[in-house]
């Protein structure tokens, strides 16, 4: 405290002009697609809402925002060579400890990426409010990373292409991914922070997968279908886990058909504190 | 009905009975007086849609119009509801005609001009919807309806005259970070006029309506001002296009990046290889009620500043009044505190702000340490943040009503007849003197450079006055503890009389003949 109340006052009430005149802007960049056969995105996004869904097939990548630009700047930079781009809202200066302000929370940025390439797509989001729909894409590898988020990731239609790796990263986030298999991905890993974080396996793909889990605290829960042969290797500690569906031996489960189905999946998961749940779908 | 014709339904009567004086007069006259009454009757302008945007997203589809009085219409269709600017006023079957409806109208949106957008939803009305989605459709009509479009009118197109060496220049060949840019689009929006001398490296300037028509082919960079760029040609470089849009026709190419400010880039056909960009500021209400301080005029600034100064005399007054009335003795002491023990005062004022974030720390860390403790954080933090609070106020007008009381006493020693010598004068007197300080920046803190110094003359004072305030607050504990202030004799015998008729200080103090011991004869 460095400055006494009137000072505080004066200042709040004389200059309010300046300090409460956000800037809001809309911003829009979008890419023809001109025959293109893949691309690799990167989205950084620090503050607000956030859609993603696939593009119509005449368009490479488009990006709409609205942002603070007292605060923010947008990027929007397309490397031909490499077929890249990166995309999204970085903080203007320094980034520095502080709370998003509503102004910031209401920025919003929509993004549609192309069916027609084969993409990777590396997405990182602070203080974020995320839809992202993935279903329909020509996904080859996901990354995503989440701060302080709310994240919905959904593979409403099958992955057009198999896809390497979906690793999620999630801090003090709520991160629910819907539709695992209609992904294709072979991998999946996942960091779980403090937060609360959802994998749903169903949907209509065929390929096996691995499931890296590491969750430190916070509540994981897995909703694996039926028709699928699921195998757990647990490590664990302070969590106490039993599973309904599971035989036990060690610290493997195994559901009743695995063995027995055209698709698997593999789990390895480590965790200290994490509240465990498992579901079936049906 | 708008609130200027309720004054003109009110005003009609004075007219009509004031016929008979048209009556016997010219016809011009009577004319101008029904002119009067149609002009009052005519319904207010509307705000203008000058661009709009569509957004489709699962489950969302909005239509936003940008107005120009720095408001927008935002018409959305989600979950089952229709929304305008976020308040649910109508429903509709998700999957059902509305929703499919609303859906070609966004898409159609998306590809036109904004007047045509406005029109499209004035006229809305989808076929084959249950009675429910026809009410809210109607809502969409009403709601475009409060909305007016600019009238699509075509200027001739204009060669702008580069600038001279050093003149303005805008460098349209690389858009890649067209925020940059903003700030020269922005002036060159202002300054756009025939007259306008504009350099664009390896490029045009071109003012009003532009086109390349089918079949040509052009080299070199474009930028047009308040104007819509048609294109049916070739354009082997970059197109910006400020105040205006950019329209692709079939046909068309771009080989580089289209950049449209202010505006739109609507795509009927054509190819773009580069990127296609637009940019715009948007309506904010924060802005409209709070334009550019920098922009005001000196009078209105002065005048806006000595509002804010007077609401805060007025702020401070009233909790210093609430003081002296609930407080008296607290408040006193601390203000005795500042008027005996200055310096103390300011050191400890000074080492108190370097410790009270380090303090605030170690109480927290303490707080989480102890288990029991970390129950009782949210209100030790919120405790904490008010005593600190509370320190600097009681301080700051313990400060006022020491220098008021310093002051009015002077006065009397020099035999001035104070009507009533009490806190609430004291307080008052000392505000205004602190106030004083801020006064000059009100009335010269638009001259560049010494606006700043006054403004920090008085930051630098205010914070002086703050320090010694707080530091007398912590002395004496908030007015709990006499130990610095001066005070030898019992508070009951502080009175203002008393004090009055026997100075403690200064000259008279001194002058003060001594008591003569008592003699045999008393």
């Amino acid at each position: 405290m460095t400055r006494p109340v009137l000072l505080i006052g004066i200042g709040t009430l004389l200059v309010a002009g300046t300090a409460a005149a956000q800037s809001m802007h809309a911003y829009s960049t979008m890419r023809q697609w001109h025959g293109e056969t893949r691309l690799t995105t990167t989205i950084d996004f620090a503050a607000g809402t956030i859609r993603l869904a696939p593009a119509d097939e005449s368009i490479l990548y488009r990006l709409t925002l609205e942002y603070d630009q007292e605060r923010f700047h947008p990027v929007s930079q397309y490397v031909t060579d490499g077929h890249r781009v990166t995309l999204g809202l970085k903080p203007v200066g320094e980034w520095s400890l502080r709370v998003p302000s509503q102004q910031q929370l209401g920025q919003s940025a929509s993004i549609a990426l192309s069916p027609v390439v084969d993409l990777g797509l590396d997405a990182t989001f602070g203080a974020v409010d995320a839809e992202l729909e993935l279903g329909g894409l020509q996904l080859t590898t996901l990354a995503l990373r989440t701060g302080a988020s709310r994240v919905a990731v959904r593979f409403s239609e099958r992955n057009k292409t198999p896809c390497r790796t979906a690793s999620f990263a999630a801090g003090a986030a709520e991160l629910k991914v819907y539709g695992l298999g209609n992904s294709r991905c072979r991998e999946v890993r996942l960091e779980g922070g403090v937060g609360s974080v959802m994998l749903d396996f169903t949907g209509a793909g065929t390929t096996d997968s691995r499931v890296h889990l590491m969750m430190a605290a916070g509540e994981l829960t897995l909703r694996l279908p039926r028709t699928v042969g699921v195998r757990m290797a647990i490590e664990k500690s302070l969590v106490r886990f039993e599973p309904k569906g599971f035989t036990r031996r060690g610290n493997e489960y195994f559901s009743a058909n695995y063995g027995r189905t055209e698709r698997s999946i593999e789990v390895e998961l480590t965790t200290s504190f994490a509240g465990l749940q498992v579901e079936w779908a049906d | 009905m708008r609130s200027h014709n309720y004054v003109a339904l009110a005003l009609l009567p004075s007219l009509l009975l004031a016929g008979p004086s048209f009556g016997h007069d010219r016809v011009g006259e009577d004319s101008r007086a029904f002119e009067l009454i149609r002009s009052l009757f005519r319904r207010a302008p509307f705000p203008l849609a000058h661009t709009h945007r569509a957004t489709f997203a699962p489950g969302h589809t909005a239509l936003v119009l940008h107005l120009d009085n720095n408001s927008e219409l935002r018409l959305t269709l989600a979950d089952g509801r229709l929304f305008i600017d976020d308040d649910p006023v109508g429903v509709y079957l998700p999957g059902g005609g509305l929703e499919a409806a609303w859906h070609d109208l966004v898409a159609e949106a998306a590809r036109l001009p904004t007047p045509a957008v406005v029109h499209l939803l004035q006229t809305w009305s989808p076929d084959s919807v249950p009675q429910g989605e026809a009410r809210t459709a109607k809502s969409v009509r009403e709601a475009a309806e409060s909305v007016d479009a600019p009238v699509f009118t075509t200027s001739r197109p204009q060669l702008l005259d580069p600038a001279g060496p050093g003149g303005f220049t805008i460098d349209v060949g690389d858009l890649t970070d067209p925020v940059s840019l903003e700030p020269l689009l922005r002036q060159a929006a202002r300054l756009a006029s025939p007259a306008l001398r504009v350099s664009v490296p390896e490029g045009t300037a071109y003012l009003g309506d532009f086109s390349i028509g089918s079949g040509e082919v052009v080299e070199g960079h474009f930028l047009v001002l308040k104007g819509t760029a048609d294109m049916y040609g070739s354009l082997r470089g970059n197109l910006v296009t400020v105040d205006g849009d950019v329209v692709m026709h079939p046909g068309a190419i771009v080989t580089g990046d289209v950049l449209a400010y202010n505006g739109q880039v609507v795509a009927l056909g054509g190819e773009v290889t580069g990127e296609i960009r637009t940019l715009s500021p948007l309506g904010s209400p924060a802005a409209a009620v709070a334009p550019d301080v920098q922009t005001l005029s000196p009078l209105v600034l002065a005048l806006r500043r000595a509002a804010g100064l007077a609401g805060v005399f007025f702020t401070l007054g009233v909790i210093g009044f609430g003081m002296v009335i609930f407080a008296r003795h607290n408040l006193e002491v601390v203000s005795d505190t500042v008027s005996n023990s200055f310096g103390r005062s300011f050191l400890v004022g000074l080492i108190g702000q370097l410790l009270v974030l380090p303090t605030f720390g170690m109480l927290v860390v303490g707080l989480i340490l102890s288990v029991v403790g970390v129950l009782l954080l949210p209100f030790a933090v919120i405790v904490f943040g008010l005593l600190a609070v509370l320190a600097v106020l009681v301080g700051f007008l313990a400060v006022a009503h020491a220098m008021g009381e310093t002051y009015t006493r002077r006065r009397m020693a020099l035999g001035a007849t104070i009507g009533s010598p009490n806190s609430y004068r004291y307080l008052l007197i000392g505000l205004g003197a602190v106030l004083t300080i801020w006064l000059a920046w009100v009335v010269f803190g638009w001259v560049p450079a010494a606006g700043q110094v006054i403004q920090g003359a008085a930051i630098l004072m205010t914070w002086l006055l703050g320090t010694v305030g707080f530091g007398a607050a912590l002395l004496s504990r908030a007015g709990a503890r006499e130990q610095f202030s001066g005070r030898l004799l019992p508070p009951e015998a502080m009175t203002d009389e008393y004090l009055w008729a026997t100075p403690q200080y200064g000259v008279s103090a001194i002058k003060r003949p001594a008591a003569k011991p008592p003699t045999s004869d008393s």
